[in-house]
């Protein structure tokens, strides 16, 4: 990885953090897969691509964080949607338990940087 | 369903091509939940939306690519060269599972043992209807109604383990709902046959003596 490949260091972080980010989203209620792209697409640091939500969505499901129903829409065909488990409750807790002080940890370091 | 523009057949044909590593399953349900992204997307620009417009719903999904990478990213296979910038159109040849790692001796057993437990019902039922088939009722020593019992519980035992695997409830409930249906009716058929080729029984026994 070059030093200054920003996308590459973004697509580690995504890598580590994007699936807490989809659960922190399911933890408010069930959701559709466009509903939650919409919701993360709208910070582009968190989201490359919408359709790389779908296969975090399937390794989630095969986790049991996440399970998925079809539910009817008012506006058109049934659709997918997704909601935290019990486990996936347990998953997010434990990353947001070593999350602020990983981050503290980071910006620590970061901010003595010249 | 409104994924009948060529551009998005092509978008979904590229997807399920560079897909060809994964699981059927996960495959299916990627390629699945992908179209009816666009379907809801494209369903959002109007009745009749520009091809530009569709264009751009694709873009924002990113390539075929980085979705097939983002899913050997997601299946903690480890991808070589520029993860996830990859120049190949289509057909990427994503790693096998398992082959990023050796497999311990007794997860394989385990394995072994748990598939072999989920395929008991398939065997059973298998066997059983094809002994009911061709000897037209249950094999000598068993009781009609239990083999029958038997294949009943194992077409259910194998339903209910499929629609665990599964998220597509429609096709699952039209593949079990036919499965029930071929082995009531072919269980009846059986029966009338069993009957029929059991009425002579009860009939006059005509011996042949042959000259010596």
């Amino acid at each position: 990885m070059e030093p200054d490949d920003e996308g590459a260091v973004l697509t580690q972080l995504r890598r580590g953090t994007l699936e807490y980010c989809v659960l922190a989203h399911l933890a408010a209620g069930p959701s559709y897969g466009q509903d939650i792209a919409r919701a993360l697409g709208a910070d582009p640091v968190l989201f490359g691509s919408e359709g790389t939500l779908y296969p975090l969505l399937t390794r989630l499901r095969r986790r049991r964080w996440v399970e998925t129903t079809w539910q009817t829409s008012p506006h058109g065909p049934p659709r997918r949607y997704h909601a935290l488990t019990d486990e996936g409750r347990t998953a997010l807790r434990g990353f947001v338990a070593v999350w602020d002080p990983f981050r503290s940890g980071v910006d620590r370091l970061m901010k003595g940087l010249p | 369903m409104l994924t009948t523009s060529p551009l998005v057949a092509a978008y979904l044909a590229d997807l399920d091509r560079a897909l060809a590593g994964a699981e059927p399953a996960d495959r299916l349900e990627i390629v699945d939940s992908v179209a009816e992204h666009i379907d809801a997307a494209v369903e959002e620009l109007g009745a009749s939306p520009t091809q530009a417009q569709v264009a751009g719903v694709l873009r924002r999904l990113g390539t075929a690519d980085d979705v097939a990478a983002a899913w050997a990213g997601a299946a903690d296979r480890p991808l070589a060269g520029a993860y996830p910038v990859w120049s190949a159109p289509s057909a990427v040849a994503l790693p096998a599972a398992g082959a990023a790692r050796s497999t311990p001796t007794w997860v394989v057993v385990l394995l072994v043992l748990v598939g072999l437990a989920v395929l008991a019902p398939a065997l059973l039922l298998v066997v059983g209807g094809v002994m009911f088939a061709s000897v037209g009722s249950a094999p000598p020593g068993l009781p009609t109604i239990g083999v029958l019992i038997v294949l009943l519980v194992c077409t259910v035992a194998l339903g209910i383990v499929w629609r665990r695997a599964t998220t597509h409830r429609r096709a699952w409930l039209i593949g079990f709902i036919v499965a029930l249906l071929v082995l009531l009716v072919s269980a009846g058929m059986a029966g009338l046959a069993s009957r029929s080729g059991t009425a002579p029984q009860g009939g006059p026994t005509v011996v042949v003596e042959t000259a010596p």
